[in-house]
């Protein structure tokens, strides 16, 4: 039997793709293909605006990480116009992307995944949600509530609102933290330390169930992309670029994001408007796969030498003692998140600490001094970066945006053929195979609004064609 | 201020939803805007872009919930009184106001009781004004929450 399996909607992830699996005359997969069938445009509309508008404007491209977007827009600013920030206007900068990895690391584990972990691949569809989750575990999804909303009084405090703030400018951040909103927030601390490290303990102890899948879940060598401090510690606003081999060797270091050009390609596919940014070392447009990267937690992770926390730099030994010095399963992407929020909330604990975060001079201003501005920053699904060029005016002349979900795509298709591989035989697929597509795709916690510019949606479709591309199968979830 | 049956003040959560950048959707916002700043004793306010699971926990906290919506399905400001009602289909952005108390009912904890004031909208394009049937329509429905936070209810 040949055939292709087509899974469209791909639900429980942030935009609206579908899958198409193709079957040789064996009736085993040949090939699968992601495809993200949204689309938005902002490089196009933004142009002509002012370049003080950009963050704002462009922290409307996505609903889970808008502070992704306001700091990378907010640091192109910076360099258009020139300036160094103020300290504290960097601690708050700082603080506001922690809080928003926090939160979105809460959505993805416990929204959208922890139905999947802890009801398992082959619950029902109809429980395996926040709700059957609620009802099953209330302790586990109470505490994924309270973390996200953690996060989100962090982003209200220093970017104005929940979602779509704009208080973080070119030149720094709109307002001073003030000090109700710092003994506000450290009061949060305790149970959130709390809540991220039995929730990682809970994930460990689930891990020896799931072996098959982190074998099948897009385990393959790749390369990893991320910022790095310069003596190797985890960053998530500033440094350079480190990418590493799935050897643990260090490829490139210490990278300027803004000549971001020199070593990384953009593919376009016709079958997705997602496109697949690549190593340019290693592969061309014409072949794209051979510089295939990954970013995002399990990158972060992966390239740095060190969390710089002490209670993550302890789960950071114990997760390499598992999954070795460079973790190439796309399963461990969850691991690596929980990580992370353990030592996002350490890092907040002690950026709260530092009497230096409530003072008042937190903006620079300066004109247009220069042409073209790159800013990057790490945001929760990996490397973002916003790159504008503007008049002596400053009005937006041209707008490039690099997402992270975009360099994942090379690995997420890979990912896809993968679990197909290992669990699709024939044309039907049963559910929980069904399931396994989704979850592979959903360790990557794409964002596709983000990646493709475009809106929202959480459908899932899959196509079985035959190797001649006739469709044989169908299987829609909406 | 209403007191619960134990004795402890009660209090009132009135979440105001809609966006900010179509028109009369965001009359519910402006009414829980209107309410909070009268500053009513015992009455706490949200006004938000959609109803999100983390308000979930908030409605944990509240002895009564007052969900204020734009509807252009009736003409006049009205009062229904909601039940929980779990929602499979539950996304990440948004949730019904039956749907979210069916989440705080699920995490253990969730007001006594639960009203949606629907408050009619006729234009809901683009931009950030309310037509004049809303701006009537906002002060009748800032009224009726004040009433509804201030004596408490029953249905």
């Amino acid at each position: 039997m040949h055939g292709t399996h087509v899974i469209d909607p791909v639900t429980r992830i942030e935009g609206h793709a579908k899958i198409t699996l193709r079957l040789d005359e064996q009736g085993t997969v040949d090939d699968a293909r992601f495809h993200v069938t949204e689309f938005r445009g902002f490089e196009d509309f933004c142009r002509g605006r002012p370049v003080t508008e950009m963050p704002a404007l462009t922290a409307r491209t996505c609903g889970i990480c808008p502070v992704s977007h306001l700091l990378a827009s907010a640091k192109a600013g910076d360099a258009i116009l020139a300036v160094a920030i103020p300290p504290a206007a960097e601690r708050l900068r700082r603080l506001a992307n922690l809080g928003q990895i926090v939160q979105s690391h809460a959505l993805s584990f416990f929204h959208l995944s922890a139905p999947d972990l802890l009801l398992g691949m082959d619950a029902a569809p109809a429980s395996r949600n926040l709700f059957g989750l609620a009802a099953s575990e209330p302790e586990v999804a109470r505490r994924g509530i309270r973390l996200r909303q953690f996060g989100q009084e962090i982003i209200e405090a220093v970017s104005g609102r929940r979602i779509h703030g704009s208080g973080i400018v070119a030149g720094g951040v709109a307002q001073p933290l003030s000090e109700e909103t710092r003994a506000a927030l450290r009061g949060w601390v305790g149970e959130a330390r709390t809540a991220a490290a039995d929730t990682l303990d809970l994930f460990v102890g689930l891990l020896d169930g799931f072996a098959r899948e982190v074998d099948s879940f897009g385990r393959f060598p790749s390369l990893y992309l991320a910022h790095c401090g310069a003596d190797g510690t985890w960053e998530h606003y500033g440094g350079g670029l480190r990418v590493m081999d799935e050897d643990g060797n260090v490829v490139a270091d210490g990278m300027d994001p803004a000549d971001y050009r020199s070593f990384l390609g953009e593919w376009g596919n016709e079958d997705s408007y997602l496109k697949s940014p690549y190593w340019k070392a290693l592969a061309s447009d014409d072949d794209p796969m051979p510089g295939i990267y990954r970013v995002g937690p399990l990158a972060r992770l992966n390239v740095c030498d060190a969390m710089g926390t002490p209670e993550a730099d302890a789960a950071l030994a114990a997760y390499r003692e598992r999954a070795g010095r460079v973790a190439s399963s796309s399963f461990y992407y969850h691991y690596a998140r929980l990580i992370e929020v353990l030592g996002c909330v350490e890092q907040i604990d002690g950026l709260l600490a530092d009497d230096a975060i409530t003072d008042p001079h937190v903006r620079a201003d300066a004109g247009i001094n220069r042409s073209r501005g790159v800013g990057a920053s790490e945001a929760p699904r990996g490397t973002l970066f916003h790159d504008y060029e503007v008049d002596a005016h400053g009005v937006i002349t041209g707008v490039n945006m690099l997402i992270a979900t975009g360099q994942n795509n090379l690995a997420m298709n890979r990912t896809v053929l993968q679990i197909a591989r290992e669990f699709v035989t024939g044309p039907e697929i049963p559910d929980g195979v069904l399931n396994r597509i989704e979850a592979g795709i959903r360790a990557f916690d794409p964002c596709l609004s983000c990646s493709t510019h475009a809106l929202g949606q959480m459908p899932f479709f899959v196509r079985v064609v035959g190797p001649d591309g006739s469709p044989l199968a169908e299987v829609r979830r909406d | 201020m209403n007191a619960t049956r134990d004795g402890t003040p009660s209090c009132t959560l009135v979440i105001g939803y809609g966006s900010d950048l179509r028109a009369d959707d965001a009359v519910g916002r402006r009414v829980a805007e209107t309410v909070q700043a009268r500053g009513l004793p015992g009455v706490r306010v949200r006004s938000v872009h959609q109803l999100t699971p983390e308000l979930a926990a908030e409605l944990g906290a509240a002895d009564r919930v007052v969900f204020v919506d734009a509807t252009v399905a009736a003409d006049e400001v009205s009062v229904g009184w909601l039940d929980a009602t779990p929602d499979p289909q539950v996304m990440t952005h948004h949730m019904d106001p039956a749907g979210l108390l069916g989440l705080a009912s699920l995490l253990g904890s969730s007001p006594t009781d639960a009203a949606l004031v629907s408050v009619p909208a006729t234009d809901l394009g683009l931009g950030t004004h309310l037509s004049p049937r809303a701006r009537t329509a906002l002060d009748e429905a800032v009224a009726v929450v004040v009433d509804l936070a201030e004596a408490g209810y029953a249905r």
